[in-house]
C-alpha cells in the first residue's frame, strides 16, 4: 500500500491536522506573550499603572507641580525606566549616553525640559536625582 | 549684540563704555545646535564663552556634571587660567547663542589693561571659586564611593 491510501490507512490526515494545530496554537500563544511582556515588565519595575496609582495615593501632595503634555509624560516613563536601571543619584552624561544608545528622540532637549520642570534635580555633588515618581 | 547689551551681562557689568567697547570688538556671536560640543576635556583652551541663550551641560571625567541656563553665565575660563587646558566638556542641551572670545586676544586685553583685567578676572575668579567648591564636593563624593567600595 502506497501514497494517499497509506496515509488514510494510518490516520496520516488526522495526525498532520493535529500537528498544524499544535504549531499554530504555539505561535499564537508566543505572540500574545510577547505583546503583554512590556506591561509585565512595567508592573515589575514599578512604572505600570497599578503601582503608580498606589504611589500617587501614598505621596499625593509631595509630587512637584508642573504642567506637561502627553508626549512629555511618555518621555518621563521612558527615562524613568533608564534611571531605575542606572540607580540614583545618577550621572547626567551617562543618562544622555544611554538614551542615545536606546534611540530615544532628542535626549539633550528632553533632559533640559526635565531640569526646567524639576523632574531632574542636582544633588549638589555633581550627580542628579529623579523627582517624578 | 551692541556694546550696551554686552554691559548688561554680569561678567561685563562693571566695565565702562570704552572698556566694554574693547571687549565687544573681539567678541563673536555664534549659534549653537542642540547636542553640539563647545569644547572637550583635555583640549587646549582657545575659546572663552559667555552664554546668551540656551541650556548647557559641563561634565568631567568622573561623570559629574552641572548645567548652565542663565544669560551671562560663563564657561571655558581655562582660556585665561593656567594651564590653559579645558578641564571638562561642554555640550549644548538646546539650541542657543553664545558670545565667543579668542583666548589669546582676551588674555592680551586682560593683561594689557590693568583696570579692565581686574574687573573681568574678579568675575572669572568668583566663578572659579564656585567651581572649586563644586570640585571639592565631587572629591568628597568620590572618596565616599571609594570607602564604600573598600
Amino acid at each position: 500500500m502506497y501514497g494517499f491510501e497509506a496515509i488514510s490507512e494510518h490516520n496520516g490526515w488526522a495526525i498532520s491536522i493535529v500537528g498544524v494545530l499544535i504549531v499554530f496554537t504555539g505561535l499564537v500563544t508566543l505572540s500574545l506573550l510577547i505583546r503583554v511582556f512590556p506591561k509585565i515588565i512595567e508592573i515589575i519595575e514599578g512604572t505600570g499603572k497599578p503601582k503608580s496609582q498606589s504611589k500617587k495615593s501614598e505621596k499625593g501632595s509631595l509630587r512637584p507641580e508642573y504642567s506637561m503634555d502627553d508626549k512629555i509624560k511618555e518621555k518621563i516613563k521612558q527615562y524613568q525606566y533608564l534611571i531605575s536601571w542606572m540607580g540614583e543619584p545618577f550621572a547626567l552624561p551617562r543618562l544622555i549616553d544611554l538614551a542615545q544608545k536606546r534611540g530615544l528622540d532628542r535626549p539633550h532637549a528632553t533632559i533640559s525640559q526635565f531640569i526646567h520642570a524639576s523632574v531632574i534635580q542636582p544633588d549638589g555633588k555633581g550627580f542628579y536625582l529623579w523627582h517624578a515618581s | 549684540m551692541t556694546v550696551e547689551e554686552l554691559q548688561q551681562l554680569d561678567i561685563f557689568k562693571e566695565l565702562s563704555y570704552s572698556e566694554a567697547a574693547q571687549i565687544h570688538a573681539i567678541s563673536k556671536t555664534s549659534r549653537v545646535n542642540e547636542g553640539e560640543s563647545l569644547f572637550e576635556m583635555g583640549n587646549p583652551a582657545h575659546t572663552f564663552f559667555v552664554i546668551l541663550s540656551g541650556d548647557y551641560m559641563i561634565y568631567f571625567c568622573d561623570d559629574t556634571a552641572f548645567t548652565l541656563h542663565q544669560p551671562g553665565d560663563i564657561t571655558g575660563w581655562s582660556t585665561v587660567v593656567r594651564p590653559y587646558q579645558y578641564t571638562g566638556t561642554a555640550v549644548a542641551l538646546t539650541d542657543g547663542e553664545v558670545l565667543t572670545f579668542d583666548g589669546s586676544e582676551l588674555l592680551r586685553l586682560v593683561q594689557g589693561d590693568a583696570s579692565l583685567g581686574d574687573k573681568i578676572m574678579a568675575k572669572v575668579y568668583a566663578n572659579v571659586g564656585e567651581r572649586i567648591a563644586f570640585a571639592q564636593s565631587r572629591t568628597k563624593t568620590n572618596e565616599s564611593f571609594i570607602s564604600e567600595d573598600s
